[in-house]
């Protein structure tokens, strides 16, 4: 790849370092894939049709951890800091604290990625859900994490901007939390605290790590990209501080309702139910406030395709959220829990929403990062239409079957009865999974078609340029 | 900037506190009634599936555990569950009883705080999807050989299963290694504190026919 | 101005909600942590989970006291007509340069 940008001249430094922004979206595009392939042959298990049966390296329990574990820290976690790496330096106008560290940590990261597959697989995972990270790579992870904040936290700091837009709000929030959730996670359940009260401190991390490290870097780069991506600013910043504030007072309290019925105490799993719904009001702020910024430009939908893969993520976000302040009920938990409804919903909030939204910052970010725009406008339409579809399919057909599950376990049917009724609702998700994966193929084939096209000037790909959708 | 380094100072410090509070004042708190038993304490009788398995795998049983014994249990029970955590196990099948859905008619017994109350529970294995039942009260429900011929081929049992097959737990002769029988013995064990009735009468697949 | 009202009351209601719905989850867990910790029974292993929370979020209450005290709420829609201003400074600017220990125009006062 041929150097994209203005090359700096002595004494003065690039206030974004393009060439890392560009290697962490490779990365998590490589993650991305990866992910996606785990996530299919786990899929095919379920149609007793594992491509990688009788080898114990590739054992599905073990291939899903790759699944889940690769899409978290891999593909979202990735994204997030080449996201990250290009919106601090332009809302503080400061470059981070150093490139090199800025290298550092994205070969450590890597690094930690790749132990944790082969540990994974050689058998060394953490009974820890989003937590299966080795125990040896753990430390690891920890000592990225806090060079990471180092690293990006000093531009804040050192910013003379008067009054933090909310994305940096976010970003500095997510920074805090980050290391402690992970730690917390990783470490008290696994050598401290046995059984129940290890438990409540597992369903606080799963939450946790959506809630403290996934949401608020995702709404912050959403509160960057979509106003840029409109050239107007968003509807009211009041309201998303407001967003904000909860989001830090109310999110951290909710672990709990992961185990509804446990033996956890009923208090703590009553408490989590009220926090979840209260965050629901918290999380409506950033639905509001996202159709009020586009309100008067809902052309914008059609004619960029960026934008389109954030208003899409949004409306998955206000279906998953209504869908959670009842499924939290437990009305609701005395069917669908260990359901597949529950896959579900994971899969729409961590790939429907955020994952879309990391669709729509590729979009922007990688012809910038290159210096050439899109080269496959078609493809990238057909791609959100496969990726769109695939999920769409996935969700209703997971749904639908955790329905199935559920109300054929408490009619104390033959448990084999459950496992009959579901093998339809598995080929669909199987389907759904290759959609998804047809649909990613050309986005990749597009990443490497554009990167291998003849560099257009520098600078002529401005955030906001229309993609032709 | 020193308004945002003393306010870094102030989150820094409680930062601190938290790291004291979370390994100084929770265990305490954690402790302060019911005592986290070791494995040792916990294992107090040996159930008779593991007497068993060392009689119908005798050769094996030998060169793997040597003789039956709360030694050896405890061995067996702990290399089973680093084995159901490495294969995770966890993740089709859950490891508590919810008092609602029927459960303690399909399962057996509610769970209660208590039970996890112990090193076989560092870390917990509640679980979180139910592909397959759930375990917590397995104990006795199938034999020994059910389970070996289960995990050596499940769709050989239960024609309907998903589950993975795992002939890596056997040796070139389709005898049972070390991990085989640890698995088996760990399985066998969860729940042997808590069964009512020994048998079938909590196990509602049993009462139904099928696979049993 | 019509639509100016309207946002504001959007935004009222939306702070009251918040702190109504979640202030009340907020109260509940805490007495019922106060009642658990008091009864000498098992079932304070729970309060593990909350007491984690709550020192957690220690940090945050000070981080919302700083902030108000130091006036960041004082012309609250300021940072995002800024952020729009940054993006084309940024880009006028020859796009992506910094220069190393140069103080950056446009900053305070920018208000």
């Amino acid at each position: 790849m041929t150097p994209t940008t203005i090359p700096a001249s002595a004494g003065t430094r690039h206030l974004v370092n393009l060439a890392l922004v560009r290697w962490h979206l490779t990365a998590s595009a490589v993650c991305y894939a990866v992910s996606l392939l785990a996530g299919l042959a786990y899929a095919f298990q379920f149609n007793n049709l594992y491509p990688f049966a009788g080898i114990e390296f590739l054992s599905p329990g073990r291939v899903r951890m790759v699944h889940t574990n690769i899409a978290a820290y891999g593909f979202i976690a990735n994204a997030f800091i080449a996201g990250l790496l290009f919106a601090i330096p332009r809302l503080t106008k400061r470059p981070i604290l150093s490139d090199a560290l800025g290298w550092v940590i994205f070969w450590a990261w890597q690094l930690v990625l790749t132990l944790t597959v082969i540990g994974v697989l050689a058998g060394f995972g953490q009974a820890i859900e989003w937590g299966e990270t080795p125990v040896f790579v753990d430390p690891l992870v920890l000592v990225g994490l806090v060079l990471l904040v180092v690293n990006m936290t000093v531009p804040i700091l050192q910013s003379t901007e008067q009054g933090l837009y909310v994305s940096l709000w976010y970003f500095l929030a997510a920074f805090a939390w980050t290391g402690l959730v992970y730690f917390m996670g990783n470490y008290l359940p696994q050598f401290w605290i046995p059984g129940t009260a290890g438990a409540a401190i597992t369903g606080l991390f799963i939450h946790d790590l959506v809630g403290l490290f996934v949401t608020p870097i995702g709404w912050g780069l959403m509160y960057f990209f979509v106003p840029l991506l409109l050239r107007k600013p968003i509807w009211s910043h009041a309201l998303s501080l407001i967003g904000f504030w909860g989001l830090a007072f109310f999110y951290p309290m909710q672990g709990v309702h992961h185990f509804l019925f446990s033996p956890i105490p009923m208090y703590a799993q009553y408490g989590a139910i009220v926090a979840t719904i209260a965050v629901e009001i918290v999380v409506l702020t950033v639905i509001v406030n996202f159709f009020g910024t586009l309100h008067g430009r809902a052309d914008a939908i059609r004619g960029n395709l960026a934008v389109r893969w954030f208003f899409t993520g949004i409306i998955f976000y206000a279906i998953t959220c209504f869908q959670c302040a009842f499924q939290v009920t437990l009305t609701f938990q005395k069917i669908i829990h260990f359901t597949d409804w529950v896959v579900g919903h994971a899969h729409m909030v961590m790939y429907g929403v955020f994952g879309f939204w990391i669709m729509g910052m590729f979009i922007e970010l990688w012809p910038r990062c290159i210096g050439r725009p899109w080269a496959t406008p078609r493809l990238l339409t057909a791609h959100y239409w496969l990726t769109f579809v695939g999920i769409v399919i996935m969700v209703l057909d997971l749904t639908a079957a955790g329905l199935v599950q559920g109300f054929s376990w408490a009619g104390l049917s033959h448990w084999g009865e459950s496992v009959v009724a579901s093998m339809p609702f598995w080929w669909v998700r199987t389907v759904a999974g290759l959609i998804i994966i047809a649909g990613q193929g050309l986005f990749l084939y597009s990443m490497w078609a554009t990167a291998r096209r003849p560099a257009t000037e520098p600078g002529m790909v401005r955030i906001g340029t229309p993609v032709e959708a | 900037m020193e308004r945002f380094g003393a306010s870094f100072l102030i989150a820094g410090i409680v930062t601190f506190l938290l790291g004291f509070f979370l390994q100084g004042v929770m265990p305490v708190l954690t402790l302060r009634k019911v005592p986290v038993a070791t494995v040792e304490e916990l294992v107090q009788t040996i159930p008779p599936e593991f007497s068993d398995l060392a009689e119908e795998y005798p050769v094996e049983f030998e060169r793997a555990f040597g003789e039956v014994s709360l030694a050896s249990l405890v061995e067996a029970i702990e290399l089973g569950k680093e084995n159901y955590i490495a294969e995770a196990c966890w993740h089709c099948h859950s490891q508590f009883v919810r008092p609602v859905s029927k459960e303690n008619i399909r399962f057996g017994p509610v769970s209660t705080p208590e039970e996890y109350q112990n090193l076989m529970q560092l870390p917990h294995l509640f679980g979180t999807r139910r592909v397959g039942p759930d375990l917590i009260r397995q104990a006795g429900k199938h034999s020994n050989d059910w389970h070996m011929a289960h995990f050596y081929e499940p769709r050989n049992i239960a024609p309907y299963s998903v589950m993975p097959a795992y002939p890596w737990f056997f040796d070139e002769n389709k005898r049972p290694t070390k991990r085989a029988l640890a698995l088996v013995a760990y399985v066998q064990w969860l729940g042997s504190w808590a069964r009512e009735v020994p048998g079938t009468i909590y196990n509602v697949d049993a009462m139904r026919g099928g696979d049993q | 101005m019509k639509e100016r009202s309207v946002r504001g009351l959007i935004i009222v209601g939306f702070a009251v909600a918040v702190l109504v719905v979640a202030g009340l989850g907020f109260a509940y867990k805490m007495s019922e942590f106060a009642v658990t910790i008091m009864k000498d029974e098992i079932e304070g292993f729970g309060a593990v989970a909350i007491s984690i929370y709550l020192v957690g979020m220690v940090p945050i209450l000070f981080f919302t006291l700083w902030a108000i005290a130091t006036g960041r709420f004082r012309d609250i829609e300021h940072p995002k007509y800024r952020l729009l201003e940054l993006d084309d400074e940024i880009e006028r600017g020859g796009g992506v340069s910094y220069r190393v220990g140069a103080t950056v125009a446009g900053g305070r006062g920018a208000r």
